[in-house]
């Protein structure tokens, strides 16, 4: 078996990061893997390990795996098999028309059960949906960690793209209703913004805090709310590992994912999660077991239509697609209770320890031999 | 077409390539070209410093050579794409020269995610500086093809991705006939007096000052072109000797064609010729005009001579014009290329 994997691999992007994963798993686990990368938006050069592979022929190659937009995608019938990888965030994509062409593949593949469920609700046959979750190196997270921001405060924190969807203002919200100014808590809020530069975005998220607080009306003014950090330069992957390391708690609100890797990094650094529960986050976060917590599920059933998506393709992002809204008041609850976890960690049966190693159990399920076995199984069966 | 179909394409072997060209350049080279068998789709348009047509003077056009109907006036690169055939998956797309072409064909690569070829005929010219050459640089392909070394060593060309592809030169076609030859010297350039600089019209006056000449080649007020490549083979067949006067021309095809033609030939010493004509052996080489005169007396006087030196012309363009070698080549790129 030879397989093309045709993808956006070059991307600085998690879709990048998740078509890089998968071929090192397929690659782990012994397939004959020749990736393809098809150009998208911002680009980097490919990583030592995936150039080597690139160097093959695809010559002769019996399977294929596109994981492409799919607009992009081809169905070829030259081959054993011709796989779509679909990632896709909000309740359906129907309007799109793309269902339509992701249909004709033999298989389509998804990150996770949620995903499952979009994808038939947009006309998809159920029968041809797989679920393949995205792929981690769990000897990423065993490094010596140099933390890059020190406190004696907890630190909740944020990472993500600023859109509408990330649902930042919930974060805004939730810490400063529920925290007041003098207890010894911070929030640390890691954004970017693809086409503005890091100095621009630092001014418009201040001013955009500025106006959720001012809406707030706790305090006379905006100086008198607790002040974020907010870091909008680029860092590296090792330091965004290092980010991690340094905070106490990640907030993940969305109101839609496909798998989420920020989480998943989360895990892996051994920091609780508090995330909506859409997408990937039910199968990354643990809650409400008796032993193997990891973090916090907040429900999000109450949907409504996607709006201010300005920044995708004209045809995604509609107000025709629905996405989900969390409870905040749960929110709230549950950043309640991881703080206290770690204040009163003798009196809580070190809870937040406990939290903290179930959490960095979670790479090992999604780690190249699982996924590339998975991968294999669905590429051999008929 | 989207960038997935090329990869696709790539999965099966091919026997043929399908190229895309943005202007007839050279007829009789992309001829050459086009025994390599594979498929060439010809772009044309009204695009700054493009060729509109396929001169069918200098060459007919081959059946694997494809002209696209022509595209004009505004958004004419969205109008190029257009215009391609769906029914076709495109390979690479070729330019023939860094002027007016690469500009072309670097906007269709990225629209259409192909990689670049791109084949120079052409030396640097003399009043450019050494920033300039450096800018030029710039416009790389995933191969970079030049005719000769000499050629590429004036671009300054040590990049990867750079080979030299010796011209072919199709000797079934241009061989010596069975005619006797006039005893005349015979010349072929087109627009010859406007440029002078870089084919030695002003050279060719001096040094066959009452001589017995036959000019050849489009130039108002001088000559015309023969009106196919038969009639211009007809020329070299019955000519006993062919002069090359260009200072900056890496090595004109003519002057090989009509070596293959059996002609005596007496060549500037400039550019690559050296590497064709070895001086006394199966040619002259000229350093300026007085010395193109006394050679070309010397071979209107000595028909013993005119016949040895066109003797080992054909030879020479036997051994080191070979098309086989050509083709072979040029595979070779396109077969690196179309693994990118």
């Amino acid at each position: 078996m030879k397989v093309l994997f045709i993808s956006h691999h070059n991307e600085e992007s998690g879709v990048g990061r998740a078509a890089r994963e998968y071929i090192r798993a397929m690659d782990k686990v012994g397939l004959d893997v020749v990736p393809r990368s098809v150009k998208l938006g911002l680009v980097q050069e490919s990583p030592e390990d995936i150039k080597k592979l690139e160097e093959k022929s695809p010559e002769g190659c019996t399977h294929c795996i596109q994981f492409l937009l799919p607009h992009q995608m081809r169905f070829s019938g030259e081959f054993e098999k011709c796989v779509a990888i679909f990632d896709y965030e909000c309740d359906n994509f129907a309007a799109s028309g793309w269902p339509y062409l992701v249909d004709m593949f033999s298989e389509v593949w998804v990150p996770c059960q949620d995903s499952l469920r979009q994808l038939s609700q947009s006309g998809v046959k159920s029968d041809k949906i797989k679920v393949v979750p995205h792929a981690v190196n769990p000897s990423r997270f065993k490094r010596t960690p140099k933390p890059i921001i020190t406190s004696d405060s907890f630190l909740f924190y944020f990472i993500g793209d600023v859109n509408n969807r990330k649902n930042l203002a919930s974060v805004i919200k939730a810490f400063h209703s529920e925290f007041g100014i003098d207890e010894q808590v911070g929030l640390i809020l890691k954004l970017y913004k693809h086409g503005i530069n890091p100095q621009e975005l630092q001014k418009d998220i201040v001013n955009y805090i500025n106006q959720i607080k001012t809406a707030l009306k706790l305090y006379p003014s905006v100086d008198h709310y607790k002040k974020e950090m907010v870091i909008t330069d680029f860092l590296k992957d090792e330091d965004i590992l290092n980010l991690h390391h340094s905070c106490h708690c990640l907030l993940a609100p969305s109101h839609g994912e496909a798998f989420n890797y920020v989480v998943l990094d989360a895990l892996g650094e051994g920091r609780p999660v508090i995330a909506s529960d859409v997408g990937g986050h039910p199968e990354l976060i643990t809650s409400g077991s008796t032993d193997g917590d990891n973090g916090f599920l907040i429900s999000a059933y109450t949907e409504s239509p996607v709006e201010g998506m300005l920044e995708t393709f004209p045809q995604l992002g509609t107000g025709f697609e629905n996405w989900y809204n969390l409870d905040i008041t749960s929110m709230k609850y549950a950043m309640r209770q991881v703080y206290r976890y770690w204040c009163y960690e003798c009196v809580d049966a070190g809870l937040y320890k406990k939290y903290s190693e179930n959490a960095r159990k979670v790479p090992e399920k999604f780690s190249y031999e699982k996924v590339g076995n998975r991968i294999k199984e669905l590429l051999c069966s008929q | 077409m989207l960038p997935i179909d090329r990869i696709l394409r790539q999965t099966k072997k091919h026997e043929k390539y399908n190229i895309l060209c943005v202007a007839p350049t050279h007829e009789r080279y992309e001829s050459n070209l086009c025994a390599t068998g594979h498929n060439f789709y010809c772009l044309l348009s009204n695009g700054q410093g493009l060729k509109q047509s396929w001169n069918t003077k200098h060459a007919p056009i081959p059946s694997n050579y494809q002209i696209l109907p022509k595209v004009e006036g505004d958004n004419l690169l969205n109008k190029m794409i257009m215009s391609l055939p769906s029914y076709v998956d495109f390979d690479f797309v070729f330019s023939q020269q860094k002027f007016g072409q690469f500009q072309v064909v670097q906007q269709l690569s990225l629209a259409l995610g192909l990689p670049i070829i791109s084949l120079e005929h052409t030396t640097v010219q003399p009043n450019w500086s050494v920033q300039q050459i450096e800018q030029f640089k710039q416009m790389k392909g995933a191969a970079n093809v030049f005719i000769s070394e000499f050629n590429r060593d004036t671009w300054r060309w040590n990049g990867e991705y750079c080979e030299v592809i010796r011209h072919g030169v199709d000797t079934v076609l241009f061989r010596p006939g069975t005619m006797v030859r006039d005893n005349t010297i015979m010349v072929c350039a087109n627009d010859y007096r406007n440029r002078d600089w870089c084919l030695g019209f002003g050279l060719f006056q001096e040094a066959t000052k009452d001589l017995p000449v036959k000019i050849l080649g489009d130039t108002p007020n001088l000559s015309k072109a023969p009106d196919s490549v038969e009639e211009l083979i007809h020329h070299y067949q019955t000519s006993s000797i062919f002069l090359n006067t260009a200072p900056h021309s890496p090595i004109p095809s003519v002057l090989l064609e009509a070596m293959a033609c059996g002609c005596a030939v007496v060549s500037l010493n400039a550019c690559n010729c050296p590497y064709y004509i070895t001086h006394g052996v199966n040619g002259f080489l000229a350093n300026d005009a007085k010395e193109m005169r006394i050679y070309l007396k010397m071979l209107l006087e000595d028909e013993k001579l005119r016949h040895k030196f066109g003797n080992a012309a054909r030879k020479t363009i036997e051994e080191k014009c070979d098309m086989g070698r050509f083709c072979k080549e040029w595979n070779g790129v396109f077969e690196r290329v179309s693994k990118l």
